[in-house]
This record gives C-alpha cells, structure tokens and sequence, in this order.
C-alpha cells in the first residue's frame, strides 16, 4: 500500500520536475537573436558543433561541466564541498538504481558521509564568511535545507535499517536504536522517500536549476572560446 | 513594459538562470569595489533581470497573465548595466562561465537600444560623431593623419599605393595629442625594423568599437561592414594595430560581421616577433622599475598576455614588475564601453586605484598598450606624482633608437 503511494507520488514528483525543466528551458528559446552564430539556427549550429567537434565537446562535457574546472581554479574549498555533494548524489543515484545489496550497505554510506562533509562546508562557509560576496537569502537556505533534509531523513533510515538487524554496525544504528520506539521502519522508509521526490519536484523551481543550466552555459560558453581562442580559457 | 526577451539569444537567456550568485564576481568587480550596490555586481543584475523574467514569462504569468515592469525600475536596471566597462573580470571568475565579455553587450543592445532607452544622452555626441565624421572625437576627418607631419620620414597611403602591413592607428592615437606619440612611436619602430608599411591616413575609420559596447549593434554592424570592404582593398597580409580596443574590434567582433583577408595583430604581438627574429633591437637599458597594465581588451578580451612582457624583458636592465592584479586578474582602468563620459568621477577613482596598484609594488614607471588605458593611467599618474605613464611603443622605441 506505501508503496504505491509512494511510487504515485514520485510520478508526481517526477512530472513536477519536467514540468519546470520545460517551463524554464522554454523561455531559453523564446530568445531569436542569433547573431553570435552568424545566423544559422541554434539546431543547425548544434548539430553542427556536434558533427565537427565530437572530440573537443566530449573534453568540454567531462572538464568543464562534470568536473567544474573553473571553480576549482576559483576556489580549491568550494570545489571540493561542491564535489562531494554533487558526485555524492551521483553516486547515490548509480547505487540506487543498481540496486547492489552490497552496495547499498556500503557506498550508500559513504556518499552520505561526503555529501553531509559537503553540506556542512557550505554552511559553515555561509555562516562565518562575513563579505558582502557571500549572501544567503530564502532560496539559497531552502536549497541547503532541503539537501540536509533528504540527506538526514535518509540517515535515519539508513539507522533504523542497521538498528533492527545489527545493532553494533553502524553510528547510525545507535541513532537508530534511540529513535526505533517513536518510528518504525515503513514510516521513517516512506517520510525519506516522500522527502526526496519532493526534493526532485523542487529542483528547477529554485536555486536547484543551477544544477541544470550552469553545466550547459560552462560548456557553450567553453566551446564558443575554444574556436575563437585555440584553447579552452 | 514589456521586457522583450526575443532579442536576446538563447544562450544569454540560459546564463540568467546559470547564475547562482555565489558572489565571485562581486569579489572582484572593480566597479563593486568603489561605488558598491547589489545591482552594481553582475550577479545583481542577472538575479533581478530573472526576476522580471518570470514575472513575465514564468508559470505565474501563463496562468494569471505577465506582470507589469514597472519603468522605474527597468531604468534604475538600465543605469546599472551601464554602470559597467565590460572589463570581463567576473566572466573570468564565474564558475558557470557565463560569457559576461560578450552579454553584457547583448543585454545593452536587447534590452536597452531596442526599447529606445538607450543610448544614454552622454553617449549621443561620441555615436553621432562616428556615424557622422567615422571618428568619436568629434573631430574632422581630414585631420586624421596630421599625427604624421611630426615624423622624419613619409609613410605610404593606402590603398593607393600598396604594402604588406597597414598599420590602422585608430582614433584616439590619431586625434589626441596626449596620445599622438604612440601613434609616433609605432610608425618608427616599423621603420625601424624595415617592415613594409602604410597608414590609410584621412581614409582611416573608426572600428566602431565605441557602437557596439553600448548596445548599438546594428549601426555597428553596418558601418564594420564597409569598413571591411575599405580595409580589404588595401590588399595587405596583415593589420597592425596599436590600440587594445581596435585589436579586439578588428580580430574578434568583426568575425560576426565578415571576413578580413589579412591577419590581424596587436602592435605587441608584432613587435615581440620582430624583436625575436632580430630585426628590432632592444639595446639602449631602461633602468627603471616597471609595472605593466594588461588592457582588458587585449588581455582577458583577447588571451594576449606574454607578448607585452616578452617585449619588456627584452629591454635591457628593465625591470619588470607584477602588481598584485595583472594578466586575466587585471584591475580595469576604469574607462572602457562608455563610463568615463557617463560616470567619469567612477573613472577617475579607479584609475587612480590602478596607479596606487602599481605604486604599491614600488614601481617607477607605469606601461600599458591602449591608448584609452593611456589616456585615463596619464592623468591619474600626473595627479597622483611619484610615477610616470608611458606607452609600452615609447620604451620600446627609447631602447631601440636610443633616444627619449
């Protein structure tokens, strides 16, 4: 039964997300000036790049998008929080839909671990940096927010999980242990679902879409360079 | 109003959602630095122009009908755009790599120009001037070559006679005579080194670089459009130019316009060859302690940093000294895409700051290779005492000749 609630839900959440996903990306093309690419469409000159560059585009994708070289010659710190929450969610999403028991157990952990190291960086970072540069308003404390949320609603689960079968393995089993009379299981296993499929609605509503266009102006931005400059500046 | 988001292209649309506003930018805008205002910092700008996007354009506005925007604040908006020399320093920092060098220019043409907000009143006279005299000075174009009367030797006129490299000297090196002696400088250092040489004298027009960092696009496109059939009739190979601001015009925003047939070069990239292939010859030492201005348009604009410094190590006993903002990180002058007629009191702050960079690495002599940078560091450097401007073509030509 929570299950299929759970799983309607998350058709929801998903229709939320590519429902935003649209809203957005259709204002992108609502923009005609198309002098930058001397008047050829921006399908042709896509499909173009992507004929004639192949090599060049998948060097842009994996540096520049996956990799965000410009922020770590930027700031090695902020790389490396950004890094750990971001590949933490990746490879959270890869151990999900691998299913791996083994690694459900084990990565799931420390992806955890590097997206809570993560987090709490931008937080503390956010909190102690006092210039005018760093400015946390609603949307950047609900994008925090929401990451710790999902992030600690999955803890606790991951806890109980432990707690209920091998109590010694894990901190979180000790959590688990402790909150066990309050929540079961199928409750916690539902609010952490709930959570993140909300999560996932929420991402191109806020500060989250980031995660979406930032990769595709670092690479436009990188391949424009490149032909005019030889090098990826 | 209507904010009309079709002019724009889809690349500057996707960058108002790419910018996150982690403030990188804001760090190390120059224009933040002295007259600080949250619209002043790009990411200001970006965050309330996505702002009234959405009202416009967002799921709100499809289903309850696009909100007004208010006139005031687009205006308050549109000061703050302007507010800006386009130096390319928070592209530089931007971990989005939202390609500010070129938006911000795009931004002034969609939404300011084409909704007749722009160009500002201060703006008129220099654009008037151009599409009237092809220069922004307001000054007669049969006055253009008169900078030559003051050399020893004739140089060619092109297209009428021909040449192998025309050095296209530009406006403000032609008109003002402040500025007349980098002009002076580069014409006898290419003599000096026995290149085959022209000028187009009066017939020189402006690269129009001027229309197209306020937003004037079109006019822009129109005139570089003759300006490239002038400049291919002159059957060169290659085009030498002594201003930052020509050199990108020329090399870079001309590309969106047509085709040059012959290469184009900043005078220092040209020298620095030279001076390596041995047919110019640094030998007179200049015993001075010297920082070197990277211009915004032929640094960060255009990835020319080596040759400048390439060309200062070669002179002799010169010692060239890094101020603590140099190459992509370079503090800008504070004159460039219109502020110094529209803000000059900004301007003028920040030249000075520039000239307090160099003072503070105990430099003795302040060099740069733009005769605008020139023209705001002279001043700045004439106020503040303790340091002299000059133009990296009169240390070269002092080394080379031997002569002040």
């Amino acid at each position: 039964m929570a299950v299929d609630v759970l799983d309607s839900i998350g058709v929801i959440a998903l229709l939320l997300f590519f429902f935003g996903v649209y809203l957005r990306i259709s204002i992108w093309f609502k923009g005609k000036n198309t002098s930058e690419m001397n008047d050829h469409s921006l399908r042709e000159s896509f499909v173009r790049a992507l004929k004639e560059d192949t090599g060049l585009i998948l060097k842009i994708i994996v540096f520049e998008s996956l990799f965000q070289k410009r922020l770590f010659s930027i700031s090695k710190i902020r790389w490396t929080g950004h890094m750990f929450i971001f590949f933490g969610f990746i490879g959270k999403i890869l151990v999900h839909w691998g299913s791996w028991r083994w690694s459900l157990d084990f990565l799931n952990e420390i992806f955890g671990f590097l997206i809570f190291v993560g987090i709490l960086m931008a937080v503390i970072r956010r909190s102690y940096v006092k210039d005018r540069s760093v400015v946390t308003n609603l949307e950047d404390g609900i994008a925090v927010g929401f990451l710790l949320i999902v992030l600690v609603s999955g803890f606790l689960l991951e806890g109980l999980r432990m707690g209920s079968f091998e109590p010694e393995s894990f901190f979180g089993s000790i959590i688990g242990v402790s909150i066990a009379d309050s929540l079961d299981y199928g409750t916690m296993w539902f609010i952490h679902g709930v959570i993140s499929y909300a999560f996932i609605a929420y991402i191109p509503y806020g500060k989250l879409f980031h995660i979406i266009a930032s990769p595709v102006t670092a690479g436009w931005t990188a391949y424009r360079e490149a032909k005019e400059y030889g090098v990826i500046s | 109003m209507r904010i009309p988001i079709e002019m724009l292209s889809s690349k500057n649309l996707a960058e108002i959602d790419a910018c996150m506003r982690c403030g990188e930018c804001t760090k190390l805008c120059f224009m933040c630095e002295m007259d600080y205002h949250e619209l002043t910092a790009p990411r200001g700008k970006m965050t309330l122009l996505r702002n009234m996007i959405r009202r416009q354009y967002g799921l709100k506005a499809k289903i309850f009908g696009p909100k007004e925007i208010d006139e005031k604040e687009f205006k308050e908006l549109m000061e703050h755009f302007y507010k800006c020399t386009i130096c390319g320093q928070c592209q530089e920092v931007c971990p989005a790599n939202i390609q500010t060098r070129e938006s911000w220019e795009d931004f002034r043409h969609a939404l300011f120009i084409s909704t007749g907000l722009a160009p500002m009143e201060v703006h008129r006279p220099f654009i008037n001037s151009i599409l009237e005299y092809n220069n922004p000075w307001q000054q007669s174009p049969t006055r253009r070559a008169r900078w030559t009367r003051r050399l020893e030797f004739q140089i060619k006129k092109l297209p009428e006679e021909k040449a192998q490299v025309l050095y296209f000297v530009g406006c403000t090196a032609s008109y003002d005579t402040n500025i007349r002696i980098m002009a002076l400088s580069t014409a006898r250092l290419l003599k000096a080194a026995g290149v085959d040489f022209g000028i187009m004298g009066n017939d020189e027009r402006c690269c129009n670089s001027t229309m197209l960092r306020v937003g004037l696009k079109e006019e822009f496109m129109r005139k570089s459009k003759e300006n490239i059939e002038v400049l291919n009739s002159t059957g060169v190979d290659i085009i030498v130019t002594s201003c930052a601001g020509c050199y990108k015009t020329l090399k870079h925003d001309y590309k969106k316009v047509g085709t040059i047939d012959a290469e184009i070069l900043h005078s220092v990239q040209f020298f620095s060859e030279l001076i390596e292939d041995g047919k110019l010859k640094p030998i007179s030492p200049i015993p001075d302690r010297v920082a070197f201005h990277d211009p915004c348009h032929l640094g960060r604009h255009s990835r020319v940093f080596e040759s400048p410094r390439d060309i200062l190590t070669a002179i002799p006993k010169l010692d060239l000294v890094e101020m603590d903002r140099s190459r992509k990180m370079s503090r800008c002058c504070g004159a460039g895409a219109g502020v110094k007629s529209a803000f000059p009191d900004i301007a003028t702050r920040a030249a000075e700051i520039r000239v307090s960079d160099a003072l503070k690495v105990d430099a003795s002599l302040l060099t740069s290779a733009c005769p605008f940078c020139y023209q705001s560091l002279r001043d700045a450097s004439l106020r503040m005492g303790k340091i002299e401007m000059r133009d990296l073509t009169e240390l070269l030509i002092q080394s080379v000749s031997g002569t002040k």
